[in-house]
């Protein structure tokens, strides 16, 4: 299907920490990007991992409490058990060669997306502008979210 | 077997149904049935027997006799048994008679089974159940790239790429809004390369990858939908895949 049109645009939230809740959003902007759409993520919460220098290449997998990693709960909670699945997408990712998130938020700012921080998540985190990856073009308020998000479709992740 | 081997087991069948006789009536009606069916059945075990097919009908029948021996014992005593559940299961094995008994069942068990699994093909050697453990459970995962689309494509793609001219090119690009420059024919040729060797259209990372280009550079020469833009620019398919 040929974008219909011309000024279609998509915000996305990107409000969790784990390999498999941040992928989504990157991917999706990426493919909006991709098909000819405006595209920008507002990393808030836990999301913000995604965009912080020191965490973006350990995000992990959350395998308590989540019924389709085929991992009872209690043996998902383990200390390590969360490293081990990260471990083992990562290495899959690796076979699809797929980009790493730090590569996709990259080829993300390449292709004209948008990242941004939530400034309420970042004074939560105690995080400052220097702590995030340099493709954060900026720390927004949900009232600037808002304004940049007129006439967006928004997905949140 | 011969019928005086039998008439042990009749008479005690008949003891039995004199005493359920006197108790309940629904067992009244229904052992004279019950006996001319067991009747029947060893009449017709008998003949088997007689055929020489079944072979252990002697030892069906010396364990029916001693069955029947003990039942007259077990009605007796049936109203001073004690309920009990799992554990006074596991306790009662401790009976040197429970044990019989159960050895008794699980043998016939066996033999059941073992009358089933001669029917049954026959199940995998040690070897062969190793072999089977050992075999890869699932292909490795395959790389996104190339992405295996030939027979995705719109035919009128194909069609296109068959008759592909530089002119039809410069129309599309024009549909596009775009002047070709060379910047633009070196990914034009690329990609057509690429299809060549793959069967698929390169999407912008692949492009990235063969082109010498950035993704930078490929939105600003195919600003909308910049591997879209190319693939049909370039006469081939639309480019599959998430990246």
């Amino acid at each position: 299907m040929e974008p219909t049109t011309q000024t279609r645009k998509v915000a996305i939230v990107c409000s969790k920490g784990g390999l498999d809740e941040v992928y989504p959003a990157l991917i999706l902007a990426n493919a909006a990007r991709q098909s000819g759409i405006e595209a920008f993520i507002f990393f808030t919460f836990w999301g913000l991992d995604a965009v912080t220098e020191r965490r973006v290449d350990h995000l992990h997998v959350n395998l308590a409490g989540n019924a389709a990693s085929g991992m009872p709960t209690m043996v998902g909670g383990l200390p390590g058990m969360e490293a081990l699945a990260a471990h083992m997408m990562k290495k899959h990712m690796q076979e699809l060669e797929l980009p790493t998130v730090r590569e996709m938020l990259q080829i993300l700012v390449e292709s004209g997306a948008e990242l941004y921080g939530c400034e309420l998540a970042m004074k939560m985190f105690k995080r400052t502008k220097q702590d995030l990856v340099p493709q954060v073009k900026e720390v927004i308020t949900a009232g600037d979210f808002f304004d940049l998000s007129a006439g967006a479709q928004i997905i949140f992740t | 077997m011969t019928d005086t081997d039998l008439t042990p087991i009749l008479e005690r069948l008949d003891f039995l149904v004199e005493r359920q006789r006197k108790q309940q009536e629904l067992i009244d009606e229904l052992m004279p049935i019950a006996r001319e069916a067991l009747a029947t059945a060893i009449g017709q075990l008998d003949a088997l027997d007689k055929q020489g097919t079944f072979a252990s009908a002697t030892d069906l029948a010396r364990a029916a006799a001693a069955l029947a021996k003990h039942a007259r014992e077990f009605v007796d005593d049936a109203d001073r048994v004690k309920p009990i559940g799992l554990f006074g299961a596991m306790r009662a094995t401790h009976d040197p008679d429970v044990q019989t008994g159960l050895a008794l069942v699980v043998e016939a068990l066996r033999r059941i089974g073992r009358g089933v699994r001669a029917r049954e093909p026959k199940p995998l050697d040690r070897g062969a159940k190793l072999g089977a453990l050992l075999a890869p459970r699932r292909k490795r995962a395959q790389p996104l790239l190339p992405a295996p689309v030939v027979a995705a494509a719109p035919p009128e793609a194909i069609a296109t790429n068959g008759a592909w001219t530089r002119d039809i090119a410069e129309a599309a690009a024009r549909g596009e809004g775009l002047a070709l420059a060379a910047e633009h024919w070196q990914l034009i040729d690329a990609a057509r390369a690429d299809f060549e060797t793959t069967h698929a259209s390169p999407n912008v990372r692949r492009l990235t990858q063969i082109a010498n280009v950035s993704t930078q550079d490929l939105y600003r020469l195919f600003p909308k939908a910049p591997a879209r833009t190319l693939a049909k620019i370039a006469g081939l398919p639309k480019p599959a895949g998430c990246l």
